[in-house]
């Protein structure tokens, strides 16, 4: 038997995928700092066509401009740190809440249960995008930290399903009346007996989160009520591209990389987590 | 067994688990299964009671109703000198260490997320035997080299035994505590017989080298036969027929006893023998018949039966017989002519 710490780091999933999450990381870390350009600095000299178009990539401008003659590369390193940081703060709320009400619904079950999970179908009969729409509109203004509230407080229904569901099959096992025999109180066995044979399905749910919320940010964006313009993030530059599709594709290609690979990344990083978390693999 | 009898650790006064069965719209409460209904015994230390008897009689409700597993409705159980359902919660968590289990599934009852390490030592930690995690890490070390596993099979994870040696771990968690009493839930019916042999024998040896004393719920008679010094016989949630194993064996008194221990399988397929065959099927513990609840399927059941719950009449040391008609019962009858099933 080799310890966790190499298991983790022998993984291929997690080499790939924990090395795309990285990069990624990196780049919302220090994006900003390396970016060639001011990422909202309009050049309408040189960024644009005489027609008005977008240029393409050049020596000055190594990914081009986009419509408003702004220089892709850096709003795309700068970007990333908006994408990065929604999609992991919106997980992040949304896989604490969901994990929380799962075992409690499925541990305690009765009026509590009853209680937590039609309120997860109540969310759940709601349109998400209309919801969220509704919700980012409560705020007065948009920006970064309603965006990821409102994702983090709508996206933990899924989880609190996945997690009670598990929960229920599990706290049937004797391996919980054993711990009850043994003496342990109701939270000591949800937490250190229960959870961590709850967590293989939730650790994907939660990768799979990150994207889901990155690309719902670009909806958000698109839309208008993500991170007001001109803060660049990697849905709005998808949005603003969209326009130019024809003559300048790249624009939604280099952006849609982007959030593919990040996506991808972390992905990959949850499978090869389940994996070397689960003893017997 | 022991010269001068020692008190009971365990003592059982009038157990009773009904669960409820609700129906319809409004769960309205329609009735009750009467898992356990009433049943009393004792178990002295160093001693093995074997609780037998078929599928759905209660016997397992009964050991976790003992051992507030399920919470019982009513009745005492005795562990150790306290009264185990008049305990509250922090005293009842502080008690179980008195009072183990080890379970039928080897390969549910142990947490495939915890190392042999951890499950075993665990509790240790938890009830403040030891101090520290090496030092839970050493008992359990020495626990596995007592129930015959390799001391550096700690930090190996459950999966990766068979079910023999996981049952054997289950068996060293529950001595892991040092506790005076420790049910045995089918604790072997999970197991190749050859494997059975062996886990029974250590049972044997662990009971005397700890002074434990084991209630050992079972419906395998060559089991009991092997472990028991006491037998106890459910039928419907009620016990019929409590005596030593040799009395039962020899001398058993109560109608389904001896149809029970008839149909057990002997190693000698020439002796021919008497089977008792009882007509019917065991009538629905939530509507079980009045009076004896056996009478629906005994050969000897009269008027009485059907209107009078027998008590237990004390027919000889140790030897208790809830049936109306013990004095009949020295000879086993033979209901073979009268079966619908006949052989």
């Amino acid at each position: 038997m080799s310890s966790p710490r190499d298991r983790l780091l022998r993984h291929p999933n997690v080499r790939v995928g924990g090395a795309l999450v990285l990069v990624v990381a990196l780049l919302a870390a220090f994006g900003p700092l390396v970016a060639p350009r001011d990422p909202i600095a309009q050049d309408i000299v040189h960024g644009l066509t005489d027609d008005g178009a977008p240029v393409g990539p050049c020596a000055e401008y190594w990914l081009g401009t986009d419509a408003l003659g702004r220089d892709v590369l850096s709003r795309l390193l700068v970007g990333a740190r908006v994408s990065l940081l929604v999609g992991a703060a919106a997980t992040g709320i949304s896989l604490g809440i969901g994990v929380l009400v799962g075992l409690l619904s499925g541990w305690y079950r009765g009026w509590l249960d009853t209680i937590a999970m039609r309120a997860v179908d109540v969310i759940l009969s709601f349109p998400f995008l209309l919801l969220c729409i509704a919700l980012v509109g409560v705020r007065e203004e948009p920006g970064l930290s309603t965006v990821y509230l409102v994702l983090g407080l709508l996206g933990w229904t899924t989880m609190a399903r996945v997690v009670r569901s598990k929960v229920l099959a599990e706290r049937e096992k004797e391996y919980v009346e054993a711990a009850r025999a043994m003496g342990m109180t109701d939270l000591r066995i949800m937490f250190r007996e229960v959870l961590p044979n709850v967590i293989g399905p939730v650790m994907v749910l939660a990768t799979l989160g990150i994207a889901a919320t990155i690309l719902a940010e670009s909806v958000l964006s698109y839309l208008g009520l993500g991170v007001p313009p001109p803060t660049p993030s990697w849905g709005a530059m998808i949005a603003e591209g969209q326009a130019w599709y024809r003559l300048a594709p790249r624009l939604i290609f280099v952006p849609g990389s982007c959030i593919l690979l990040t996506v991808l990344g972390f992905n990959l990083l949850g499978e090869g987590l389940r994996d070397v978390l689960d003893p017997r693999s | 067994m022991t010269a001068e009898p020692r008190p009971p650790v365990v003592q059982v006064k009038d157990l009773v688990k009904h669960f409820p069965v609700y129906k319809g719209l409004f769960r309205r409460q329609v009735g009750s299964v009467k898992a356990v209904d009433g049943i009393s015994f004792d178990i002295q230390g160093g001693e093995t009671v074997a609780m037998v008897g078929e599928s759905g009689c209660g016997k397992t409700t009964a050991g976790r109703a003992m051992l507030r597993l399920i919470e019982p409705d009513s009745g005492e159980v005795w562990v150790s000198g306290r009264n185990v359902p008049d305990l509250d919660r922090d005293a009842l968590r502080n008690w179980r260490q008195k009072m183990q289990i080890i379970f039928q599934d080897p390969y549910s009852s142990l947490n495939p997320r915890q190392t042999i390490g951890q499950i075993i030592g665990g509790g240790l930690l938890l009830h403040g035997i030891v101090q520290t995690a090496a030092e839970a890490e050493d008992r359990a070390k020495e626990l596995l080299e007592r129930v015959g596993l390799q001391p550096r099979y700690t930090s190996r994870y459950p999966h990766e035994f068979s079910g023999g040696q996981r049952q054997r771990i289950g068996i060293a968690r529950a001595v892991a505590l040092n506790p005076d009493f420790i049910v045995c839930d089918e604790a072997v019916s999970a197991l190749d017989v050859s494997v059975q042999a062996q886990v029974i024998n250590l049972l044997l040896d662990l009971k005397d080298e700890f002074d434990l004393c084991y209630l050992f719920v079972t419906h395998d008679l060559s089991v009991v036969r092997h472990i028991a010094d006491h037998v106890v016989v459910m039928y419907l949630g009620q016990i019929v027929e409590r005596a030593s194993r040799a009395d039962i064996y020899a001398r058993p008194r109560h109608p389904y006893t001896q149809a029970l221990l008839s149909a057990a399988p002997r190693t000698d397929p020439h002796k021919r023998r008497k089977r008792v065959i009882l007509p019917g099927d065991v009538p629905s513990p939530i509507n079980p018949p009045a009076g004896c609840r056996f009478h629906t399927r005994c050969p000897l059941a009269g008027p009485r039966c059907s209107a009078e719950r027998p008590a237990a009449h004390r027919i000889a040391d140790d030897h208790y017989v809830a049936c109306h008609f013990y004095e009949d019962t020295t000879d086993p009858i033979d209901v073979t002519a009268s079966s619908p099933y006949p052989r």
